[in-house]
């Protein structure tokens, strides 16, 4: 397809067609006039306005030219080298042959002088290293831009590459490190000192039943600790289970001082959260709030799916001696595990959560979670549960 | 042989059932106060006047260093 010089935007890199115009025509053509004027017309004879008039029209007419032989070299620009070099020559030629005519004829007329064709020879020779130059100034120019252009793609694409490493670095990174906290809250040593010392206590005081009730929740809770991935999901009412393994083996360190209430919804129990999502935040409670309150206190879990959202409530009853007036006195010590959970809902479910926290009058803190409320896509499923309702 | 009067404190019910099982075992004491935080230690070490007291540091509210504080003070 022949490349018409103003629609051809990409032809000469990404400059603007009045630009190339500017430079590659008229810029070219006012120089020659320049030229010409200075070294021909002054040279040889008095000032004359017919002379300069005669510069601007050739120039014109050469104008002309310089746009079709751009056309041309456009045209057979993706031609092989030997094609191009003999097509543009021969071009340059003929145009210079033509404009040559074209030139002495207009200056005959112009200023009504004798017959100059036998000068002829002497004006083709100018005219054909004219349109040389002007093929050296359109392929200096094009090859610079063509150049350019590379340029600046190869160091996009450098860029762009490094850029993409680093955030694959920083993700790497992201899902290492979150790797290592979740092996951390999955075998807390905190926990797991303090439990085996219960149980200790336990046989030392002859409660044999309640030594190995304890070893066998311990076991069960790391069990499910095992069996489930960090970025397993599991349904909100296993995790339940799961915490209420752990905070039966608080209860038998903390006795009466540690009250559960815990109010879940029917269909949020068959939600699916994160495993383990729950159980850093109540292990805060525990460490911040039940141990540290002479009489002790309660932890809270409300559960409920409202707008196919799922909303988990956390909350416990502060750590009483010291009511807290602030959100950053109360989270002290607290700000890893809510980070932590904070960057794991952010690797699953990216933008599509939240989490915040809120202190109760009773100086306690209040976590809410709100997930997507999604099921598995087995026979706990809602949809599943409905459709074997209606067909009995 | 007048036994040592001893005083137990510690915030965990296991753990001070705990240490009343081994201090139960031993014929030379004799426990005469059991505390489950600070403030009760205090007032039982005034009221009681033990020997001995087996303080828990890490509790709630007053701590063991805050009930020796409290103690010294009082005496």
């Amino acid at each position: 397809m022949p490349h018409s010089f103003f629609q051809d935007t990409s032809a000469v890199g990404d400059r603007s067609p009045i630009y190339q115009f500017g430079l590659l025509h008229i810029g070219f053509w006012t120089f020659v006039s320049i030229i010409s004027f200075f070294s021909l017309t002054l040279w040889y004879g008095p000032y004359d306005w017919f002379h300069i008039l005669h510069i601007f029209l050739q120039a014109f007419i050469g104008l002309g030219f310089t746009v079709f032989l751009y056309w041309v070299f456009m045209y057979i620009w993706d031609k092989p080298f030997v094609h191009r070099a003999s097509i543009g020559l021969l071009m340059v030629l003929l145009v210079a042959f033509v404009w040559t005519l074209a030139r002495i004829g207009l200056f005959m007329w112009v200023t009504e002088a004798g017959s100059k064709w036998s000068e002829f020879g002497g004006w083709h020779f100018a005219s054909v290293f004219i349109f040389l130059c002007w093929s050296g100034l359109f392929h200096g120019m094009r090859y610079n831009d063509l150049l350019q252009t590379e340029h600046r793609i190869m160091l996009k694409a450098e860029a762009e590459t490094r850029e993409e490493q680093i955030k694959r670095m920083r993700a790497q990174s992201i899902a290492r490190d979150a790797q290592i906290k979740m092996l951390r809250y999955q075998l807390n040593p905190h926990f797991l000192c303090n439990t085996l010392n219960a149980i200790n206590s336990l046989i030392e005081v002859n409660e044999s039943e309640k030594a190995q009730g304890m070893t066998v929740q311990l076991s069960r809770f790391l069990r499910h600790s095992l069996d489930n991935n960090p970025d397993t999901k599991i349904t909100l009412e296993n995790e339940v289970n799961a915490l209420n393994l752990y905070l039966e083996i608080e209860k038998t360190r903390f006795g009466d001082r540690l009250s559960l209430d815990f109010q879940i919804e029917q269909d949020a129990k068959l939600a699916t959260v994160p495993s383990l999502l729950l159980q850093p935040i109540i292990e805060n409670s525990m460490k911040h709030a039940i141990a540290q309150n002479e009489s002790g206190g309660t932890i809270s879990l409300y559960a409920k799916v409202e707008n196919n959202r799922l909303i988990m409530q956390l909350s416990d009853t502060g750590s009483g001696s010291k009511v807290a007036h602030s959100k950053v006195a109360s989270t002290k010590g607290r700000g890893v595990g809510l980070r932590n959970t904070n960057d794991r809902l952010k690797a699953l479910y990216e933008q599509d959560f939240s989490i915040s926290i809120d202190i109760l009058p009773s100086g306690g803190l209040k976590t809410t979670i709100e997930l997507p409320c999604e099921y598995h896509n087995s026979d706990n499923s809602i949809s599943n549960q409905v459709r074997r309702l209606s067909s009995t | 042989m007048n036994k040592l009067r001893t005083v137990i404190v510690d915030d965990e019910p296991l753990a001070l059932k705990l240490l009343r099982a081994k201090l139960g075992k031993l014929a030379s004491i004799e426990i005469v106060g059991e505390c489950k935080n600070g403030r009760e230690a205090i007032a039982a070490t005034l009221d009681l006047a033990p020997d001995i007291i087996f303080l828990d540091i890490q509790m709630p509210g007053l701590n063991g260093f805050d009930v020796v504080k409290g103690l010294q003070s009082d005496i």
